[in-house]
């Protein structure tokens, strides 16, 4: 799993927080203890949380759905699958290490071109597949899963042969 | 001046013009653990002495301790929560630092907003950060505390709510319902009910455990000297009765506490409601989850198939979700926020109660009349020995005065016995809930009625019913039990007591509702009416008194004809009844015109006059909001308040910086 490597998370890192800036700037408070709790077990952290019955709460709530509560565990194999497709390609290319791209993709303003549109184009129905899947098996809103879809789609773009 | 009231969001009645169900059922609970002691304790010490005085004293005392002892845990509960649950004081202290100014942010929001509630100036509320608990994602918060000690732990959850506010009304909609338990005055009510429960129980269970293995022994040792076990059979099967009905007693004790924390939740929102102007954010909250909630359970049933829960499980489970739940569904808890109507109505779950309570509680404690013999007992031996001095004048008259001292301390105990568990469990809860009822009817005809003929009928019958029922289940036989092993009244004589006690309960009632009506109709003043509510629950209580009492002897004296037929026949306690209760109505009468010419006198029962222009107000037709000729507010006690102004929302200006904060793991 990504999230389980130094470069992984440094890589993930970068994506989250550019994305969290762009849509929830707002959240950015959270960005830090979010990321850090996701980062020390990936697996808890998409665990579903029951309200308890107890005296003088609430009652039972819902958890708050943010972007950044969103972002992590969606963008993880999002950028798996990137970085697969990055490797493919620029092994052909025979130069720059695909994580370095990837890194740049969220941090250039015009990172360097990879994919022609028809390749981008099963990577972005891929990507969104990606989103759609994980947000209904971990109960995240779609809505949230799709910004985080296109945020990414959108810097691939730029990528563009 | 106020500004005239929109009908459409404040034309309701005030939930808070009258004391909250959860203060009546809180009553009823202390009443009901209260009398649950006494019976155990007496049955406990009736194993080693028959002494009725020692019994009931030893019950006392051990009553007493256990609400000394349950004071003191519920004073040590919130610093030993906040302990246990690694808590920290809020805005907690971070490394983050844009963490912290949110925090901080969030922190002054609230403290504005406590502020500015008028019902919370006089509470320090301490906030409480919660991120170490198994639901603290979740945008919860909870209110406890003791006393003077309030707390409100806020849920990491929370923040991310306060950080979707504005857009999202679910911080704010959390935070009102934590403050509304505590403007409630409901943190000191729950913790003292929990810590009760927590320290009756184990009396409770070893009070069984002690009664049941003394049975076993006593048979036992009959075995073993081989005696025959045929004079004890009705005995045995008396004590197999008795478990089953201590453990139904245990059940109802611990319905009865959860009801009050169900019931306080209404309140709770409701208080919210009021604060915020309208039930919107708080309905859609609860809506959000209530179309989640089918798919929790679902994933439930789910998990009990995969995995087989144990049995015992299986029944906590049930128990917990649908028999005494803490709190009361999504959809009740919307119906009461979208119509506050409902707080003003009959509620037939707490008539029952309040009849089964009575009934256990009153009959448990008429152990009492056994103590009288004992107290001529003592005497007799006294003047015995008197007559034996020389000179006796001075000891003759010392005893008579003892007589007549003890005879006096005995009335006095079995009178505050027949108002703490047989009167108030009747008049400060269904007394109460009628007078808010009649109010509401007559303050908005235009509503669906609250109380009918026929619902003050079903109400008597539920009242009589139970109250039959709490005699007949008392786990031990007392004065009004009606029932041993050996002997009982018929079930038609049963049914027949029942009806009577329906028919008092009934004319009680009726008066009741007479005299709220014209009572709080006239009330046009701007504060609620306290003192004429005290005043009237007093007065109620008197009427209900020689019925009552009337009653209760009935039911003694065809109790005690049941078991000794010698004692006299039964058409002569028919005409000896009939003939004492002329006596108790005539009492109850006179009570009710003193009643009325006192109430008369003060100028309650008149058309009221408004308080600025002196014009008369009529109110026939519903309670007004406002004065027809000066226009001035008036009743403002019964109507829902003005909603508070909240603080701007937070800015929600960010620093941003392009990189991203470094990985610190």
């Amino acid at each position: 799993m990504l999230a389980d490597t130094q470069e992984g998370k440094v890589l993930i890192n970068e994506a989250a927080y550019q994305i969290i800036t762009n849509n929830a700037p707002q959240e950015l408070p959270l960005y830090v203890t979010t990321r850090d709790q996701y980062f020390a077990d990936p697996e808890k952290f998409v665990e579903t949380v029951e309200a308890e019955d107890e005296e003088l709460g609430f009652g039972a709530t819902i958890v708050v759905q943010t972007l950044t509560q969103a972002v992590f565990p969606i963008l993880t194999p999002i950028l798996a699958f990137i970085l697969d497709k990055a490797t493919e390609a620029l092994q052909k290319e025979g130069g720059e290490r695909a994580a370095d791209w990837v890194s740049s993709l969220f941090k250039d303003t015009q990172p360097k071109p990879v994919f022609t549109q028809a390749q981008l184009e099963v990577i972005a129905s891929t990507i969104q597949k990606i989103a759609e899947t994980e947000a209904d098996r971990l109960g995240l809103e779609a809505s949230q899963a799709q910004t985080v879809s296109d945020s990414v789609i959108a810097r691939l773009a730029l990528a563009k042969l | 001046m106020k500004k005239p009231l929109n009908f459409q969001d404040n034309a309701h009645l005030n939930p808070f013009a009258f004391p909250s169900e959860t203060d009546i059922r809180f009553l009823l609970l202390v009443l009901a653990i209260a009398g649950s002691t006494m019976i155990l304790t007496q049955a406990v010490v009736g194993i080693f002495t028959n002494s009725a005085l020692i019994r009931f004293t030893c019950a006392l005392i051990v009553t007493i301790s256990l609400v000394v002892i349950t004071r003191n845990q519920a004073q040590q509960s919130a610093v030993k929560t906040i302990k246990a649950n690694r808590w920290q004081p809020f805005p907690p202290k971070g490394t983050d630092p844009s963490l912290s100014v949110s925090h901080q942010r969030m922190n002054c929001y609230i403290q504005q907003t406590v502020a500015r509630v008028p019902e919370l100036a006089s509470e320090e509320i301490q906030f409480i950060w919660d991120e170490t608990s198994k639901a603290s994602k979740l945008p919860t918060g909870m209110a406890f505390g003791f006393g003077k000690q309030q707390y409100v732990c806020l849920r990491q959850g929370l923040h991310d709510a306060f950080i979707q506010f504005p857009k999202s009304r679910t911080f704010q909609s959390v935070l009102m319902h934590e403050l509304g338990h505590i403007a409630n005055r409901d943190v000191s009510k729950t913790i003292f009910a929990t810590s009760l429960g927590r320290c009756f129980f184990p009396v409770a269970i070893i009070s069984v455990i002690v009664f049941s293995f003394y049975t076993l022994w006593a048979v036992g040792d009959r075995l073993r000297r081989g005696i025959s076990l045929d004079p004890a059979q009705p005995g045995i099967q008396e004590i197999i009765n008795t478990n089953i009905k201590l453990i139904f007693l245990l059940l109802i004790v611990e319905i009865a506490r959860s009801s009050i924390l169900r019931v306080r939740e209404y309140y709770a929102d409701a208080r919210a409601r009021n604060w915020l102007g309208n039930s919107t954010e708080l309905t859609q909250l609860l809506s959000e989850h209530l179309e989640k909630s089918s798919q929790k359970f679902s994933k439930l049933k789910n998990k009990k198939q995969r995995y087989g829960l144990a049995i015992w499980e299986s029944f906590k489970l049930w128990f917990r979700n649908r028999v005494s739940p803490l709190h009361p569904t999504d959809r009740q808890r919307i119906k009461r926020l979208e119509n506050p109507q409902n707080f003003f109505g009959l509620n037939y779950e707490i008539t029952l109660l309040a009849g089964f309570l009575s009934g256990v509680s009153l009959n448990a404690n008429m152990s009492i009349f056994n103590i009288l013999s004992e107290i001529s007992n003592f005497t007799v031996r006294l003047n015995q020995n008197v007559q034996m001095e020389d000179e006796p004048t001075l000891l003759v008259l010392l005893t008579v005065l003892l007589f007549f001292t003890l005879t006096l301390v005995f009335f006095a105990i079995l009178f505050a016995v027949f108002v703490i568990f047989g009167l108030i469990p009747i008049v400060g809860t269904v007394g109460v809930q009628i007078q808010q009822a009649v109010f509401a009817d007559h303050a908005k005809p235009q509503q669906l009625r609250l109380l009918s003929l026929q619902k003050l009928v079903s109400l008597s019958l539920v009242l009589g019913i139970s109250f039959i029922l709490g005699c007949l289940l008392s786990p031990f036989i007392h004065a009004l039990s009606m029932r041993t092993a050996e002997a009982s009244i018929p079930w038609v004589g049963i049914l027949g007591l029942a009806i009577a006690w329906a028919v008092v309960f009934f004319v009680w009632a009726l008066s009741v509702a007479q005299l709220a009506r014209s009572l709080y109709v006239n009330h046009i003043e701007l504060d609620d009416p306290r003192q004429k509510r005290r005043w009237l629950t007093r007065l109620t209580g008197m009427l209900l008194f020689p019925l009552f009492l009337w009653m209760c002897m009935v039911q003694i004296l065809f109790g005690a004809q049941a078991v000794n037929p010698a004692l006299s026949s039964i058409p002569t306690l028919i005409v000896g009844s009939i003939i004492s209760g002329g006596f108790a109505f005539a009492l109850y009468g006179i009570i009710w015109a003193i009643g009325w010419r006192i109430g008369a006198a003060r100028g309650w029962f008149s058309k009221p006059q408004c308080t600025h222009c002196q014009s008369a107000i009529n109110n026939q037709f519903g309670l007004l909001q406002h004065c027809p000729k000066c226009d001035q507010p008036i009743a403002s006690w019964a109507w829902l308040p003005e909603p508070i102004s909240f603080p701007q929302p937070p800015s929600s200006s960010i620093p941003v910086t392009t990189a991203p904060p470094p990985l610190s793991i």
